[in-house]
């Protein structure tokens, strides 16, 4: 009897064949004591259907608003990053005009110091010449042995 | 994003919702009758539901998970969840709170009476069990996984699960014939 009331819990599990199954049709249909336990069975299985809950509707509601939040939250992440982009290349445009600035003040610079070298340079050029023009020096002395000195330039 | 890749992303997306819809509605009920079962309390219930639902569509991939793998994860995360609220609150599962708030009078037979005694019966019974003999029990009527399924989820030998399902459903079957005999 053990043994056919497994059967019978597997039958009503789902997990009996049909060869099992018309097996355990014939001995119920043998087996009186076989046949009340299949009632009873029977009985706490429709018992325990009735115990079913029905799945409450506001739930579906809330999951489903839950995902719906979720799939929006990389379209925000999409607009932020597209945000973060323009400001990224905002600051390089900045700083390449800055560059651009000081290059052309450094030019400037240079420019300048070059004219200031030039007239150094004309400058100096200007003193050897007026210096070459001054009159030669001599000098005697006055003992016997005469000693002149001629500037070389 | 060029218009063809947004294209493609709504497309994908929507393949997933709509996945995810059929899923949903396969097991929504089953998985929502067996941790109300086990916690006893609707709003336990609702969070964990919600919680294990937007897992799974967190991680579901069309491609790597098949249906029986969504069955067994499914009451799986849902087991752990609980536990996991259970072990932090210790809260004792309350049944009768549980049939007064039942909404669904939908039998309507003569003995619709006795119907609702044997109920309550049953529901105060499963509550005073063991809680591993509890928890098979509802994992097999209301989750409706089989065996193999139940001995994955409770990491249990199949033999284990068949012998406590006997138990329970002899302990209840003595209950109830006391009644009807009444």
């Amino acid at each position: 009897m053990n043994n056919l009331k497994e059967i019978i819990n597997n039958y009503f599990d789902n997990e009996l064949n049909k060869s099992e199954e018309i097996m355990l049709f014939t001995q119920l249909s043998q087996n009186e004591k076989a046949r009340e336990y299949f009632k009873e069975m029977n009985l706490l299985r429709t018992i325990v259907d009735e115990t079913e809950t029905e799945f409450p509707d506001n739930l579906d509601a809330r999951i489903f608003n839950s995902i719906k939040t979720k799939q929006e939250a990389p379209i925000k992440s999409y607009t932020a990053s597209k945000i973060l982009s323009y400001i990224s290349y905002l600051f390089a445009i900045i700083l390449l005009a800055l560059s651009l600035f000081f290059y052309s003040e450094s030019k400037k610079y240079q420019d300048k110091l070059e004219i200031t070298e030039f007239k150094i340079q004309k400058q100096t050029e200007m003193i050897q010449v007026l210096f070459n023009t001054l009159p030669q020096a001599e000098v005697k002395g006055e003992i016997d042995n005469a000693i002149i000195v001629t500037p070389k330039m | 994003m060029s218009f063809k890749k947004e294209q493609k992303g709504l497309n994908t997306n929507n393949d997933k919702i709509i996945e995810f819809t059929l899923i949903y509605n396969r097991y929504k009920k089953r998985l929502y009758n067996y941790l109300l079962k086990l916690s006893g309390d609707e709003m336990i219930t609702e969070d964990i539901i919600q919680n294990v639902f937007l897992k799974l569509y967190d991680n579901y991939s069309m491609k790597s998970k098949n249906p029986e793998s969504i069955n067994y994860w499914l009451f799986k995360s849902a087991r752990n969840e609980y536990y996991n609220y259970y072990n932090k609150n210790k809260r004792k599962t309350t049944i009768d709170t549980l049939l007064e708030n039942d909404k669904t009078e939908k039998y309507e037979i003569e003995n619709a009476l006795e119907l609702k005694e044997l109920k309550k019966l049953i529901m105060r019974e499963l509550d005073n069990m063991d809680f591993e003999q509890r928890e098979i029990y509802l994992l097999k009527e209301y989750g409706g996984l089989n065996y193999k399924e139940i001995s994955e989820t409770m990491d249990i030998e199949v033999g284990l699960v068949k012998s406590r399902l006997y138990k329970v459903r002899q302990k209840l079957i003595d209950k109830i014939s006391k009644i009807i005999k009444q």
